[in-house]
This record gives C-alpha cells, structure tokens and sequence, in this order.
C-alpha cells in the first residue's frame, strides 16, 4: 500500500517515532499486530522490515496514521531514520494476530523491553478501557530502552523498572522484580503478557511457568514476506510427533501462549 | 529521496531506477487495473508501431499462457496467500511451492537472512505433503484460470516417478516442475549438479507422464549446458533457471552462521547476472525453451532474460517485497515492449546482439 512518512523523529539516542500516512489502513488497533515497511524503489536493503504497531492516530488530512517505534540498528532502519516527513513508503498490514485479554483476568501484568514496548502499550491503552488493574514491569539494558513510560502512567499503571547498568529503575533484570511481584501475588486472576528481546521473554516465560501464570508473549524473527508466503520465521513449538514442529510468527503469530514454544 | 550521507550511498546507487520512471510505470498500471482489461485482449492485436497493443501471450513446454510472467516455486506459497493483494487470474501461470511425498517440518530457525540486494534461504522444503496438496490445495488452484504448474521434489528417482504420476492423474495441472536442485535439504536433493542424476530423474519423470516435465536446474555447477543436455535427452519439455546460488552468511559478533541451517540459497536481484548468463548459455546449448528467473523486479528486468533466450520468466523474491509484483512485470514488459515498438514479446527471444557477433 502507497503511504507516506507523516513524521519520523528522534524518542531518544537510538529510538525513533515513525507516522505513515496510510489511506484505506485500518482505524481499529489489534495490540499485538505489525506491519512490515518499506522505502520504495529500493533493492538494498532489499526486505521490508516487520514493525509492531504502537497507535492508529487520525491524521489532519483524514488517512489514519499507523505510528511504530524502532531502534536504529542495521541497514534497514537506518535507511528508514534518515527519511523524511512526505516521502513515500509501502506499508503491509495489519498484518498477524493480537494479544487476548480473557474475561476472567482481573490484573493484567505487562512486561516489556525495548522495541517489544509499543505493543505493549498499544495493550494497556486498550485494556484500561475494561477497568482492569495493570502493573506494567519495563526493563532494558539502559534507560534508553525503557520507552513509553507517560503512556502506561496515563492508563493509571503502576510501573516497576529496572536496567541492566541502573541508569533507570532498580539496578538488574525484569524477571528479579516480576518474580518477586508474582510471589505475593493472588495468582488465579493474573495473566501476563510480554514483548521484548529473546532473552527477555525466554526468561519471563520461565518465570512464568514456575509460578503458573498465563503467559502470551510476542516473538520476533527474520521474516522476508510478513503473510505467510516465504516460510522464513519459523518457530519452534512443541510438538507431540516425533520430529521438531514449527510454526510461523507473520500468520501463526507473533503473539503464541508461551507454552506452546520451546524455548532455548 | 532525501540525500543519503555518505556512509550509505550504496542504497541509493542500487535504487531500481529513476523515480520519475517507476512513478509512470505505477500510474499505467493503475489504468489498466482500473480498466479490468484481461491482458490476453492486447495480445490478439497484430501489429504495433511504439505505443501501440502489445502481444504478450506465449507458449511455454506446450503450455499455452496469456503472459509470459509465472511465479517461482517456493516464493507464492499455493497462491492463496496472496488473493487479497491481486487478481490472480492475470498472471501467467502458476507454479507453486515444492510438494514432497510425506509432509516436511522444514529446518531450524533462523531460516533466513537478507544479504546484499538479496537473501539467504533455507527453507528445508516445509510442505503438507502429496496427498494433503491434493485435498487441500489443489481445489483452490484448480479454480484460477492460470495453467497451473506443480513442482515436486524427492528424495530418490522412484520418489520423482511416483510424484509425477500422482499429481499428474489429478485434474487442473497443466505440467510439473521437478526440483531438482534444493540445497538446502540435508541428504542432498540437489541431483541437478551430475548429468547421470539429472537424466535418471527426468526420464523417470518422463516415463510417468504425458504432461510437460520442467527440471529447476541449480546454478551450481561447473557448466550448466551439459546438465541442460542430460535433461533435454531425457525428454524434458522445458527447464527453469536457476533456482538458488549456495551461500553463506556469518555474524561476525556472536560468530555464527546467520542461518541455522549454516549455507542457503541467495536469491534476490543479486544473482541476476548469474541468472542472465546462464540461461544464455543454456538457449545454445539446447532447444528446450527456458523459464528464466532470478532476482526480476522489474518488466525491464524480464526483458533481460527474453532477450537472453528464456521465453517465459518467473517472479520469486519480489513477491515477498510487494505481493503485487508480479502483476507489476507484467504491466512493466508491456510498457517496455510499447516503448520499444515491439509488437508482440515473444520477438525478444533471444534477441540478445553482440556487436561482432550477431552481425557476421
């Protein structure tokens, strides 16, 4: 789809705000769901690139504005950082599934770092709308990983945070804070949901599982297509055959119940 | 495009072309969108002076097709993914994603990884299997007015036989490619790189069916036109170039292989020359006709592989970019052609001329 960058400024030191202009993009947001994005005319970098979607705004001359963050990391972001607001783009999507709150959820533990934040805050924005409580752990390897925190104080979330070199929050990992949360907590009405590097959710999910809570976590991969047509990002969940068993994180995904994954 | 500094001018010097040209390119095909012509209409008109109606329908291993763009095996799933971006019914024909005869999990992730203007992949071959194909995906297909070309991989000659006599009683298949040259399964599928292998395959392959047979040869081997021979002797009716270049890809932090299954197959418009290279020294060597592919984006780029020998051309890697792309070669070769005063695609066949050479 022919859309057009709205705005693309610096959030931090390697975190940028991107708004695509987007005619005919849906207005509803599915927390969870990306869209992949690409500069036109180009052939490298040669891929589009897989964004979550953090808001759906409503831009001044009427087409929604589809906003992702990124962080400036390899030839395809700083491809897109050194763009400009009225340059044209493509933008696929939305694109795969979203994050469930089921009814019976009375607190809604949110946990995230990094690029993994906007989605998540794209699901407290939502779930505030249905009067739920929500703790909301960030974490990073500095502050600057710790983004969107005004967002989650605005849904009235209490927010634990720590980074790696105490730069923000209590000095260490998420997983210390959530753990020792999940201890004291009544832990039928909880649910968690997380988005952030592999590391992150691989240890969230063990936590997770240890204390027998609920857990959709929302995965990243290489991924060429974002619709299922390349076959590249595939994950591995566990299987019940003999051999590995693997599904894809653009359609089966990105967002799979942490225990259907096999983790590493 | 703003102006790149200077530690990224690389992307902009691989840009595809000017700006403007793409931009005009866009709008035509708008038109004709809009206009819900068939393209088959414009290839009933005789003859063009530049601008004029362009022929573009060819015929292909027997296989009549409105235009000469297909889909690359592997690269359009079983077309149904791709419904929702365009019509279907417009393209040349369809060959879909390899079928083995048991079900396949694939490899290990990471599967891929982008490389310079292209990508490594190694997929390991994830299908449903013959026999779900048949009950699950083959009705849809069968419904699209494209010829449909199947494309089946085994592990063993017998393997090739049974597949093609399967998917050959079934209806709605129009011919069969057969992958011989995956490199990216373990055990080695790849019987395209030794002659005796390619011919065993496709004479079994030949004795299993009357519909046209279409080896996929690998780009890796010393000299294409001797394993191009082998398949012509042993009754191919056509063959596709090139599927995949071995390649690898290390990050240089963790020191890693970027892929887990260690090597994969570059794809993507950095191979083209490959590509273009080999299937003119194949349209030599053979009178098979070729389907060229590798690393087309563009009508122009098409172009290129006509004029090269091929005479039908297959879309891969850009239709994981722009699932619209095929249609837009499509619309760009048309343009190309009109601009050109060619009245009808099939007189690029070939039409490569060497100063030198041609003219002696």
């Amino acid at each position: 789809m022919h859309a057009q960058i709205a705005f693309n400024r610096p959030v931090s030191s390697t975190y940028r705000h991107l708004g695509v202009a987007a005619p005919g993009f849906s207005r509803a947001l599915s927390p969870g769901q990306f869209v992949m994005v690409r500069p036109p005319l180009v052939v490298d970098p040669l891929l589009p690139r897989a964004f979550s979607i953090y808001r759906i705004s409503q831009g001044e001359e009427g087409a929604p504005i589809v906003e992702i963050l990124y962080k400036v990391l390899g030839k395809g972001t700083q491809y897109l950082a050194q763009m400009d607001p009225g340059q044209a783009v493509e933008i696929l999507g939305p694109l795969g599934n979203r994050f469930t709150v089921p009814e019976t959820v009375e607190t809604a533990v949110l946990v995230a770092g990094g690029i993994g934040v906007p989605p998540i805050a794209a699901l407290a924005m939502e779930i505030v709308k249905g009067q739920r409580r929500l703790e909301v752990f960030l974490g990073g390897k500095t502050a600057d990983d710790i983004l969107c925190a005004e967002d989650f104080e605005g849904v009235g979330a209490t927010l634990h945070i720590t980074t790696e070199d105490g730069s923000k929050g209590t000095r260490g990992v998420i997983t210390d804070l959530l753990d020792s949360f999940l201890l004291g907590s009544r832990l039928s009405a909880l649910h968690i949901f997380t988005c952030g590097p592999p590391g992150m959710l691989a240890a969230v999910s063990r936590v997770a599982e240890g204390r027998g809570v609920p857990c959709q976590t929302s995965v990243e991969a290489n991924m060429a297509c974002g619709f299922g047509a390349c076959m590249g990002c595939a994950i591995e969940v566990r299987s019940s055959g003999p051999g590995p068993a693997y599904k894809l994180v653009c359609k089966d995904g990105p967002v799979f119940d942490s225990r259907d994954l096999v983790w590493r | 495009m703003k102006e790149p500094r200077t530690e990224r001018v690389e992307p902009r010097a691989a840009s595809r072309e000017s700006s403007g040209e793409r931009e005009q390119g866009k709008q035509a095909m708008g038109r004709s969108g809009d206009s819900g012509e068939p393209s088959c209409r414009a290839a009933q008109q005789a003859s063009s002076p530049a601008g004029g109606p362009v022929g573009l329908s060819v015929e292909f291993a027997g296989i009549r097709m409105q235009n000469p763009v297909l889909t690359a095996s592997g690269t359009f799933g079983y077309a149904q993914e791709f419904e929702q971006y365009l019509d279907l019914n417009r393209l040349g024909a369809l060959v879909v994603k390899t079928i083995t005869r048991l079900p396949r999990a694939g490899n290990p992730a990471p599967r891929i990884v982008e490389t310079p203007a292209g990508m490594l992949n190694a997929i390991g071959l994830q299908n449903v299997g013959v026999e779900a194909f048949i009950r699950e995906k083959l009705p849809y297909l069968r419904r699209l007015t494209p010829p449909l070309i199947v494309n089946v991989a085994g592990e063993s000659v017998e393997d090739f036989r049974e597949l093609t006599k399967r998917i050959s009683d079934q209806e709605g298949v129009a011919g069969i490619e057969l992958n011989v040259s995956c490199p990216n399964v373990a055990g080695g599928l790849d019987f395209s790189t030794d002659p005796k292998l390619t011919y065993q395959v496709v004479r079994a392959a030949r004795d299993a069916t009357g519909l046209p047979i279409i080896p996929k040869l690998s780009p890796n081997v010393t000299d294409i036109r001797v394993i191009a021979r082998a398949a012509e002797e042993a009754g191919a009716n056509g063959i596709s170039l090139i599927n995949t270049l071995v390649g690898m890809a290390i990050d240089v932090r963790t020191r890693r292989p970027k892929i887990a299954n260690v090597t994969g197959g570059l794809s993507g418009p950095a191979i083209r020359p490959v590509a273009i290279r080999m299937v003119w020294q194949v349209a030599q060597a053979v009178r098979l006709p070729i389907l060229g592919m590798g690393g087309i984006v563009t009508g122009e780029d098409a172009a290129e592989f006509l004029l090269a020998g091929a005479t039908a051309v297959a879309i891969g890697t850009a239709n994981f970019i722009d699932p619209t792309n095929a249609l837009k070669v499509v619309e760009g070769l048309r343009e190309y052609c009109a601009a050109n005063g060619i009245a009808d695609v099939r007189r690029l066949a070939g039409g490569l001329q060497i100063p030198g050479r041609n003219d002696q």
